[in-house]
């Protein structure tokens, strides 16, 4: 997926951070995640249905 | 291992492996150094000889792959290949990566397969496919950033342009390498 790519840009491009913080952004993150993983796969699903494709 | 004795010759049995071995490799020199324009051409140049295996054994196009065998190789490539980000970006960010390019597609993938059938893996079992998709951590590698030379990169860590001193043969500053490193 490539919002799993995206998000571990964010959180590895901030080594300030510290680890702790960088682990919990990462489970964090996990919500976020899903929710967009959810909306992403109905969107296509709906385009795909629109175009009439299987 | 029926699957894989059922093959004719040794070079159909062992060319997917090899395939995938050369990828991997791929990523590594792509890792090392690369420039814009590298990951194209390093990819390109497997398609022909993937073709050609593929018109040599046109029997491997319908071969119904050992899972076993499949599930051992992925996890090995995978643990190789955490360990080259490591050395490269620290354990830390390699404990995140797992979390989002491991956990969240196997735990997604895992969650759906009990409203969809979605599996293209058949006849192996939901931890199967967990484990399979964990730790194929679903193409985020192949899709971390470009590396250009002289690019802080994506990551901002590791792709800074080497200080006279590292060419000198001085190590480079890694952080996440543990309390001796420096501060965050």
């Amino acid at each position: 997926m490539l919002l799993s790519s995206l998000a571990w840009i964010l959180i590895a491009g901030r080594p300030r951070w510290g680890a702790e913080t960088r682990l919990l952004a990462a489970l964090v993150s996990l919500v976020p995640l899903s929710v967009a993983a959810i909306v992403l796969s109905l969107a296509i699903n709906g385009l795909i249905g629109a175009a009439g494709l299987q | 291992m029926d699957s894989a004795r059922r093959r004719e010759t040794r070079v159909g049995r062992w060319a997917p492996p090899a395939f995938y071995v050369l990828i991997v490799l791929t990523w590594f020199v792509d890792g090392v150094a690369a420039q814009a324009g590298d990951r194209l051409w390093l990819v390109l140049w497997t398609v022909p000889a993937l073709g050609l295996y593929l018109s040599a054994y046109p029997q491997a196009r319908r071969m119904s792959p050992d899972f076993t065998v499949l599930l051992a190789t992925g996890v090995a490539f995978a643990l190789l290949v955490l360990a080259f980000l490591g050395w490269r970006f620290g354990r830390v960010n390699v404990a995140v990566f797992v979390i989002v390019a491991g956990l969240f597609p196997a735990a997604m993938d895992f969650l759906s397969s009990f409203v969809v059938d979605n599996y293209v893996y058949p006849g192996q079992s939901r931890l199967w496919v967990f484990t399979y998709i964990f730790f194929g951590l679903d193409g985020g590698v192949r899709d971390l950033p470009p590396a250009r030379r002289g690019d802080r990169g994506a990551a901002g860590t590791r792709r800074a342009e080497r200080t006279p001193h590292e060419m000198a043969g001085a190590p480079r500053n890694r952080d996440d390498r543990g309390p001796a490193g420096p501060v965050h």
